[in-house]
């Protein structure tokens, strides 16, 4: 499987902190919260890592920027890792710790911290934005693969908060939340009350955790990396043993490899083809067996999103040149054995097999 | 690479908006015993297949689920027509994949498939399945088994182990169990048929002999007993009668008397026999077992002494097989 370094996976750490403007009176008798700041995450390496050096805390995560004599901002979410949206067609999301799938929501702490030994200030307005990184894969959004920008200016998609602006309260604390898109890729909060508060921001991430990249194998190779989406075979590790003994029947009775194609992106979510991000693109359509041409809503590739989907060519090439298409019998035992290894079922996705695993 | 398929070939059987039901269960497939023979307890169990002209659809695989798993599974030359499996899902099975679309198309000649496994034959779950797969971009099935979203469920002739623990007995409770089935199922359509055959069942000893016969009578181009039916019960019947020790025959039984209070006992049946004995006017009572003949031919025998100087009675199952008076001879 292949690493990034640490250093480009949220590269950014959380808990941005930006001096802006005067100290605020305290106010005694509040106080702080207490919770983990600043930790890197390595998404993918959750939940089977989690504890384990790669930074996935299972506890509130975020920070305050009140200290000293200054108030600020404290913005804490529920964990550092959720799932994208949608992924109910593609087999649904993993398996949360905690149990039942995997959230693509969470739920926000907002407060105006005081400095020193205070605490949260009541009734206090903070304004929320949402921050996608979209650098083309250079920055944080590195190892999520999407290694471009929206195609046509199409903007990625950043998900929603259920309030923008909230009113701390007599309490002191606003309770919001927040859902993914269909996308992977990192999500930043900013949180910002009126000056002299220090303003603050979260980022954590919205991904698929626990896929594995697919490495050729004895019998079978992997196609369709593309400068946009080079990872493109990411599939739970559980499928893995199943590819191969799939290539391993049809190696023993025809003599050749198989080929599989797109899988899901290295943490999951929509697989945009076209980098048309979440956006319906004029170009996805297929035709159906009358002829009739329908587009593909959002985009191309409907699935493909949570490493349980991969496609098999289905056509034979000597080097780059067109041979011929499988035979009625090549179809049908890769159809059959994959039924017999996984209780799961063949379809057609354009013009080449697509394998389902769940 | 084409990274964006705009056509859909229908040369993978793909399913299309006039199916009538999920890609793979437009086809009727007729599964037929064709023959079974037996090899002490191992059976090898054959079936026609036939995929009906009005299928939409080829055979793409029938799966028979296998309590007993298979020993061989058996396909028509040549083998690279056929994928066979012996697991599905980690779960033992017998299935015959049909590899290619030159055989069991809707209306085709049918093909004889087999298997052979260890035990007796029952009524086992199996799967016929077309081969038309769902495009993905319209598929709005639920995930789940190709074998139960994806297939048409039936019912087939298969191989149970046998049950542990078994008897002749036993093993005829099971099959009145199996007719009454086969009964529910129309593969038996006449219901005096049914109730003829259930009495030669209950009857002390079972008549299986008789079981058999109507069966055959029955088994006829449209006559009420169809294939399944006949196999499935005339093959049970048959092991039944083979592990079943032979009837004994009273009249091969030979009591006498020898001197004193003792009598003895003849057995030229090739089975042991138990027997019961009184005493005329008197309370004493005994039971023996007279082994059966030997190889040679000699009859097995037993003694019978009573306390008492009295007539001697010999019962069989609660039947009077013979009555011998003590000789009056002195002690021997």
């Amino acid at each position: 499987m292949m690493r990034f370094p640490l250093a480009r996976l949220l590269g950014v750490a959380v808990g941005v902190a930006v001096v802006w403007g005067c100290s605020e009176v305290l106010a005694p008798g509040v106080r702080r919260f207490d919770g983990p700041t600043g930790q890197v995450i390595d998404p993918r390496c959750c939940p089977l890592g989690a504890g384990s050096g790669c930074g996935c805390p299972s506890t509130i995560f975020g920070s305050s920027n009140g200290g000293g004599d200054t108030a600020g901002v404290a913005i804490y979410v529920e964990q550092a890792l959720i799932c994208p949206t949608d992924l109910g067609r593609s087999g649904g999301a993993p398996n949360h710790p905690n149990g039942g799938p995997w959230p693509d929501t969470v739920v926000v702490w907002v407060a105006v911290d005081s400095g020193g030994e205070g605490g949260h200030l009541p009734n206090r307005t903070v304004t929320l934005t949402l921050e996608v990184a979209d650098s083309s894969g250079t920055g944080t959004d590195a190892p999520y693969g999407h290694m471009h920008t929206g195609a046509s200016g199409f903007a990625k998609s950043t998900g929603t908060l259920s309030q923008a602006t909230v009113n701390t309260g007599p309490g002191g604390i606003a309770v919001i939340s927040y859902r993914a898109s269909g996308l992977s890729g990192p999500i930043t909060i900013r949180a910002q009350s009126s000056s002299p508060v220090i303003p603050n921001a979260v980022t954590f991430a919205v991904g698929v955790p626990g896929l594995t990249i697919l490495a050729p194998g004895t019998n079978f190779d992997t196609i369709g990396s593309l400068t946009i989406h080079p990872l493109n075979i990411a599939v739970v590790p559980e499928m893995i043993p199943a590819l191969g003994a799939l290539a391993d029947s049809f190696q023993a009775r025809f003599g050749r490899k198989l080929e599989y194609n797109d899988a899901s992106l290295p943490l999951g979510g929509k697989f945009d083809l076209r980098r048309q991000w979440w956006n319906d693109d004029p170009g996805c359509v297929f035709t159906r067996g009358n002829g009739t041409v329908v587009p593909i809503p959002p985009g191309c590739h409907q699935v493909h999103r949570a490493g349980k989907d991969i496609d098999l060519r289905t056509k034979v090439f000597n080097g780059t040149t067109f041979v011929r298409d499988f035979t009625s019998a090549e179809s049908t035992l890769v159809v059959t054995v994959w039924q017999e290894l996984t209780q799961h079922r063949v379809g057609v996705e354009g013009d080449h097999f697509h394998l389902y695993y769940h | 690479m084409s990274k964006i398929g705009l056509t859909v070939s229908l040369f993978y059987g793909v399913s299309g908006l006039s199916a009538q039901g999920a890609p793979g269960t437009n086809l009727t497939v007729d599964v037929s015993v064709s023959g079974v023979a037996r090899s002490q307890d191992t059976v090898v169990v054959s079936y026609s297949v036939f995929n009906q002209g009005a299928s939409a659809e080829r055979l793409l695989a029938l799966t028979l689920e296998a309590p007993s798993p298979p020993i061989q599974i058996i396909a028509p030359l040549p083998g690279s027509s056929w994928h066979l499996a012996s697991q599905y899902g980690g779960r033992p099975v017998v299935r015959w994949g049909v590899l290619g679309d030159s055989i069991l198309r809707p209306g085709f000649p049918a093909q004889t498939v087999s298997f052979k496994a260890s035990g007796v034959l029952g009524i086992a779950d199996a799967h016929v399945s077309g081969f038309a797969l769902p495009v993905v971009e319209e598929d709005t099935l639920p995930s789940g088994d190709p074998l139960v979203f994806n297939s048409v469920q039936i019912k087939a002739v298969g191989v149970d182990p046998l049950p542990p623990g078994y008897t002749a007995a036993s093993l005829t409770t099971r099959l009145d169990s199996l007719r009454s089935d086969a009964c529910s199922l129309t593969w038996v359509t006449s219901a005096s048929l049914c109730n003829t055959l259930h009495s030669y069942l209950m009857a002390q000893p079972a008549n299986l002999t008789q079981f058999n016969a109507d069966l055959a009578t029955n088994h006829t181009t449209g006559g009420s007993v169809n294939d399944n039916a006949y196999w499935l019960l005339k093959a049970n019947a048959d092991y039944i009668i083979s592990i079943s020790p032979p009837p004994v025959n009273t009249a091969l039984i030979n009591l006498s008397y020898v001197c004193g209070n003792k009598f003895k006992v003849r057995n030229l049946n090739t089975v042991a026999v138990p027997l019961t004995w009184n005493v005329v006017n008197g309370s004493e009572t005994g039971s023996v077992t007279v082994p059966a003949k030997s190889q040679g031919g000699e009859p097995g025998s037993v003694f019978i002494t009573t306390i008492e100087k009295r007539t001697l009675r010999l019962y069989y199952n609660g039947q009077l097989i013979a009555t011998v008076a003590n000789g009056n001879k002195p002690p021997c």
